[in-house]
């Protein structure tokens, strides 16, 4: 016999670490102690260790709210489901992305140009900028 | 005279009402069956909701609409069907040599086996109340946590209808799970009356049934039975004698499947309560099955099968504990 609860749910709403993963109870007194469930989440489990993270801002993506999760994967053109997708792998996905974001930053424009026609992107070299080119580039391996 | 084929339909008649008289015996003497919400559902899946603090009693004015009753919506579990069975094997030799008493024997005993097994399972969801999984008599792992994620017996269950938490790992005021006495049955009343919901609203769970081992039978008797305070000189009286309405021993609450020792372990519940927090759900109770041919082996198989799952629910209307001051 098997039970199921909704884990994505009880995620989203920062009362349970992660699909499948209760909060263990030293995560539960921090969360008690009025830790952001994010922040816990990243292993700051007191006060201190929080204000430390505000100051040298580690961690950045692990103590995001999901909804700021779902905001910069939205705005790095990933094509995710909110209700479903899982919070670790929300965050990796999000960190390939800018990884290869800023491997296309990297090129120059005639390297982009380039890369753009493999892709059979259509465009006016005159009239795309750099940016232009990353994001049509983006859009084109997401299809 | 040895069983031949003639005999199928007489031998079919017979492990059938030995079945019915062991099955009968077996649901009387089954204390999970009371303690359980025990039904039927013919689904693969039964889809659990958790409703808290349904809302909408309002003063009205005259002439006014009624107001619509809301209700918040809490967690959701779903609790999946599973098939168990075993074969009663009447062997040719059974047969020519005529072990009738054998064959008796093996069908009592495969019977008896089902309804053991499953008293013991809902027995286990107490007893591992504070696990999150545990190896259930099947020698399955199983997991144990209520819809919010946390165990049966947790000191901070959580909802999404609201902020306030409920704490149901018994205490007696000063430690979390004490052995059985009297002042941890007295601070539990309290605390069950005086439980908001998790819209704040005060609903009292009335802790009137006392759940125990047989270790702990002879205490908990005194303590409830007494007319006057136990184990003192004076006369002032004993009221738990008059709260405690049911006193439920449960003999396989000793032991759990997987040789957990709960010698210790004590529960209170709130009757009305108790059936919407656990529930045992059969889409197929245990039956006995004639075989439709006679094998190539020459055994004649009847098999017992059932399917049936275990739920929990949000479990405002229970309380646990271990009996050793630990901190859940």
């Amino acid at each position: 016999m098997k039970t199921s609860i909704n884990w994505t749910k009880l995620v989203t709403q920062g009362r349970a670490k992660a699909i499948g993963i209760p909060w263990s109870k030293e995560e539960e007194i921090a969360l008690k102690e009025g830790i952001s469930a994010e922040d816990v989440r990243a292993g700051l489990l007191t006060l201190k260790e929080v204000d430390k993270a505000n100051k040298t801002g580690e961690d950045d993506l692990d103590r995001l709210p999901i909804e700021e999760l779902n905001k910069s994967a939205k705005e790095l053109g990933l094509n995710i489901d909110e209700d479903v997708v899982a919070r670790t792998d929300l965050i990796k996905e999000i960190e390939k992305a800018e990884e290869s974001n800023e491997d296309l930053f990297k090129k120059t424009r005639p390297e982009l140009s380039a890369m753009a026609k493999e892709l059979e992107i259509e465009f006016q070299y005159i009239k795309t900028t750099k940016s232009d080119f990353v994001e049509l580039i983006q859009k084109a391996r997401l299809k | 005279m040895p069983i031949t084929t003639k005999d199928f339909p007489v031998l079919t008649d017979d492990l059938q009402e030995i079945f019915n008289e062991v099955a009968k015996r077996k649901v009387a003497e089954n204390v999970g069956f009371r303690i359980f919400n025990v039904f039927d559902n013919e689904r693969k899946t039964y889809d659990y909701a958790a409703l808290h603090g349904l809302a909408g009693i309002q003063k009205l004015t005259e002439g006014q609409d009624f107001p619509n009753i809301t209700g918040v919506e809490g967690d959701t579990a779903t609790w999946t069907q599973a098939h168990y069975g075993g074969l009663v094997s009447v062997s040719k030799d059974m047969r020519k040599f005529d072990l009738y008493d054998k064959i008796k024997g093996i069908a009592k005993s495969i019977t008896s086996e089902a309804f053991d097994k499953i008293d013991q399972s809902l027995a286990d969801v107490l007893i591992h109340g504070q696990d999150t999984s545990y190896t259930d008599v099947y020698s399955e792992t199983v997991s144990s946590i209520c819809p919010d994620s946390k165990e049966l017996f947790d000191d901070g269950h959580s909802s999404p209808a609201g902020s306030e938490t409920f704490d149901n790992v018994i205490t007696d005021g000063t430690n979390q799970n004490p052995a059985l006495s009297r002042a941890a049955i007295v601070n539990m009343r309290n605390i069950g009356l005086t439980y908001k919901d998790p819209v704040g609203l005060n609903r009292p769970i009335n802790y009137d049934t006392l759940i125990y081992c047989p270790a702990l039978e002879d205490q908990a008797m005194r303590i409830v039975n007494s007319s006057m305070l136990p184990g003192t000189a004076n006369n002032d009286v004993n009221p738990v004698k008059g709260w405690i309405k049911n006193m439920i021993m449960w003999p396989r609450l000793q032991t759990a499947s997987d040789s957990t020792d709960a010698s210790a372990y004590w529960f209170l519940a709130d009757s009305s309560k108790m059936k919407d927090v656990l529930k045992c759900i059969f889409a197929e109770r245990p039956s006995l099955d004639s075989p439709d041919v006679v094998y190539k082996n020459k055994n004649w198989d009847y098999s017992l099968d059932f399917y049936y799952s275990i739920g929990r629910g949000y479990p405002a209307g229970i309380a646990g504990s271990l009996g050793d001051e630990t901190t859940p």
